[in-house]
């Protein structure tokens, strides 16, 4: 299931549908051989959840995703008792009058409800945990956070403490849209993704849709970047949005970019009112075809 | 090179990264030295990824090192050649600072000037530096004046020194000292591989040449509005109305048989505090004022509570022009219209216009924020009127774009830096740092 070296790593992660730099695949690799979380942060849609699932591919491993969100507890992340199953239980015995219940009866791994860490933790066969979008998540879950991912063990007081029987290969993602604390990135190796160049781009295209054609691949590759290097654009257009508007453009038959196409498929790309506008009035569709011919 | 000596350069390295502000201790050295074991540390790009990955952890840290590994990584003639031009630049700069030391002096004795005005004395032309030197001998050699005048001359020479800080077009100045070693932080001071944006962010709004405003504007946007998300997402816990945590309640009392003994309550949002941003727009602000309605245009998107002021000699509301749904160039061709803009400031006018005409507006839930370099007309009167406003509010923080060494120079900055807290923001890191931690 390991790769041998960064060359194999990155063949499969190319066979799993990932394409990227040498620089990616080595910090991935340093961080599956260092047994620590991987810590992606960069811009939306540069593909950080997806490294998260293509590992996952890779590896041959299952992956368990935990999406973070504000209000996020223990509760939702670790584990909960089946408290409906134990009131049921509590009825039952006095119903029947059976005989007297202990609490260890009630609080067994029969009434235990696995949520995604635990169940990454108690895993037989080693798994990918993708912690999606950890700066959503409170500071008080996230000190939580750092807890688990540095022991690979947790404690559950009607239990005792749980070991990890496989320490999990943890990928977390942030889109920095809050400053995460030291403590936590401290364990972590930490990655940065920036949207993909020209060239890297066209390979992702031609991967996912070998139908679109050089031509095609390579006209909206450079449109997208340009788009994105436009200080006036505030929602730069994503990898998967690339995609989206590459795929419509196979529906529709074309080979190539055209001016009056770009203004027809300019929802594709630019999805806030305020980007589109700037790019009708400000920068336009001509000009940005004379920039990407 | 050897495991010894590798380890020795990666110690030395990771000091000079952590002297500019990365948090990088003994566990991310470790991890740097068994990730180096990992690769083949010949291959200058594998080396460069594992260091990276292991010592780096912020985005804001990718600069510093970019830069110190591109420094400190050559080889070793090249890096012995930087290292000599920068204590080349440092005894040149310590000549300089000499010779106007040397050179402005009252009887014999030199003048207390502090290190950006003999800075600014340096920059001078030759002369312009005589015309000085002459007034003060002149100065030295009129009736009556004894030792005495020397506190007078100072001023004198520092008004001048002020107003040619302006005409002259640069300055030398020295960086902080950062490494300890002044001839590594000339080294990095030096703007080579700077990432643009980074770069912008950390530039002094007045050095922001007129090319660069598009990119700074988008960048502090894109800075506010981040900032705002996190400013609306905090949390804290409360002692009064509670609400009932129902799910938690039955899991609490399931070893009572499911009786409800304990009642447990859940978080309640805090209440986002109300801003007040008061920006000055007079004429010694003017290179500041624009960003920083970039700033508050950004915050104004994603904050409903936010009230903004702007002033000089009077004082206008200009929220709703935020709250239009305009772009930013939209508002500020319309706040570009009114009269303030460039004129002289009266502080006191403003607190007093905004205490009579807007008191529903300050309460104890009002944070306000006041960017301003403090110069006004009647400071007394302005004292006593900002005291008045402070009571009102719960907070005020005051920005101010004036360097922290000067603030020391001027009465305004001191009289108010007793009332209330005073910060810098002469680039947009400073905004987005302080707001994120005194704000948020």
């Amino acid at each position: 299931m390991f790769p041998q070296g960064i060359r194999e790593l990155r063949e499969r992660l190319k066979k799993a549908g990932y394409i990227c730099d040498e620089e990616i695949v080595l910090t991935v690799y340093l961080a599956l051989k260092l047994n620590k979380p991987l810590l992606i942060e960069g811009a939306p849609g540069v593909g950080k959840t997806e490294m998260g699932k293509a590992l996952s591919r890779a590896l041959e491993a299952g992956l368990i995703r935990l999406q973070c969100y504000e209000g996020l507890d223990e509760n939702k992340a670790l584990y909960e008792w089946n408290y409906q199953k134990q009131l049921i239980r509590i009825q039952l015995s006095r119903e029947l009058q059976q005989e007297e219940l202990n609490e260890s009866d009630l609080f067994s791994e029969d009434y235990l409800l696995e949520r995604p860490l635990l169940k990454a933790i108690r895993s037989e066969n080693k798994k990918v945990l993708l912690i999606d979008e950890v700066d959503k998540c409170d500071h008080e879950f996230e000190a939580f956070l750092f807890e688990v991912l540095s022991d690979y063990q947790v404690s559950i007081p009607e239990l005792g403490t749980v070991e990890a029987r496989n320490i999990p290969i943890v990928v977390l993602t942030s889109n920095s849209e809050r400053e995460l604390s030291d403590a936590l990135r401290r364990r972590c190796i930490y990655l940065y993704l920036d949207y993909p160049t020209v060239e890297r781009e066209v390979a992702i295209i031609n991967h996912q849709l070998p139908e679109a054609g050089e031509k095609l691949s390579s006209n909206v590759a450079r449109a997208v970047e340009y788009l994105r290097n436009d200080g006036r654009i505030q929602k730069k257009p994503s990898i998967a949005e690339t995609l989206d508007w590459v795929r419509a453009l196979v529906e529709m038959d074309r080979e190539r970019l055209t001016s009056s196409l770009i203004n027809e498929t300019l929802n594709l790309f630019l999805k806030s009112r305020n980007d589109q506008r700037t790019f009708k009035e400000e920068i336009g569709a001509p000009q940005m075809m004379e920039q990407i011919n | 090179m050897t495991r010894d000596l590798l380890e020795e350069h990666l110690v030395y390295f990771t000091y000079l990264l952590r002297k500019q502000g990365v948090k990088a201790g003994t566990a991310e050295l470790q991890d740097a030295l068994q990730a180096l074991h990992l690769i083949d540390p010949s291959d200058e790009r594998s080396f460069k990824t594992a260091l990276r990955g292991a010592l780096i952890k912020k985005p804001a840290e990718r600069e510093i090192f970019e830069k110190t590994f591109n420094h400190y990584f050559v080889a070793d003639w090249k890096k012995q050649q930087q290292l000599e031009h920068g204590r080349k630049q440092e005894n040149k700069y310590q000549e300089q600072q000499q010779m106007a030391e040397k050179e402005l002096q009252f009887k014999g004795e030199s003048l207390d000037l502090s290190r950006e005005e003999k800075e600014v004395y340096s920059a001078l032309s030759t002369g312009d530096q005589d015309k000085l030197k002459d007034f003060i001998r002149e100065t030295e050699q009129g009736k009556k004046v004894d030792y005495s005048f020397k506190p007078v001359l100072e001023n004198l020479v520092k008004s001048s020194l002020r107003y040619w800080k302006n005409q002259v077009s640069q300055v030398p100045q020295r960086p902080e000292p950062v490494t300890g070693d002044p001839a590594w932080d000339w080294m990095l001071c030096s703007p080579e591989g700077a990432s643009e944006g980074n770069s912008l962010a950390n530039t002094d709004f007045k050095d922001i040449s007129s090319e660069d405003i598009p990119q700074a504007v988008a960048l502090a946007r894109k800075m506010s509005l981040r900032l705002a998300k996190m400013l609306s997402r905090r949390y804290r816990s409360t002692r009064k109305k509670k609400i009932l945590n129902v799910r938690g309640t039955l899991r609490e009392n399931i070893s009572y048989g499911g009786y409800l003994a304990r009642l447990k309550y859940s978080y309640k949002r805090a209440r986002k505090p109300r801003l007040l941003v008061l920006g000055d727009v007079s004429g010694s602000m003017q290179r500041y004022s624009g960003l920083v309605m970039t700033f508050i245009y950004g915050l104004s998107w994603a904050i409903k509570e936010i009230e903004c002021f702007i002033f000089a000699e009077e004082i206008s509301r200009v929220t709703s022009h935020f709250k239009k749904g305009l772009s930013f160039e939209e508002v500020m061709q319309q706040l570009g219209d009114h009269a303030s803009w460039g004129k002289g400031t009266c502080l006191y006018h403003a607190l007093e216009r905004i205490s009579a005409d807007y008191h529903s507006l300050l309460t104890p839930r009002t944070v306000a924020v006041i960017i301003s370099d403090t110069r006004t007309t009647s400071l007394d009167r302005s004292l006593e009127a900002f005291r008045q406003f402070q009571n009102k509010v719960k907070e005020v923080y005051w920005f101010t774009p004036l360097p922290g060494e000067e603030w020391e120079n001027y009465r305004s900055v001191r009289e108010f830096e007793r009332l209330t807290t005073m910060l810098p923001c002469r680039r947009l890191t400073d905004l987005e740092r302080v707001f994120s931690k005194k704000i948020g």
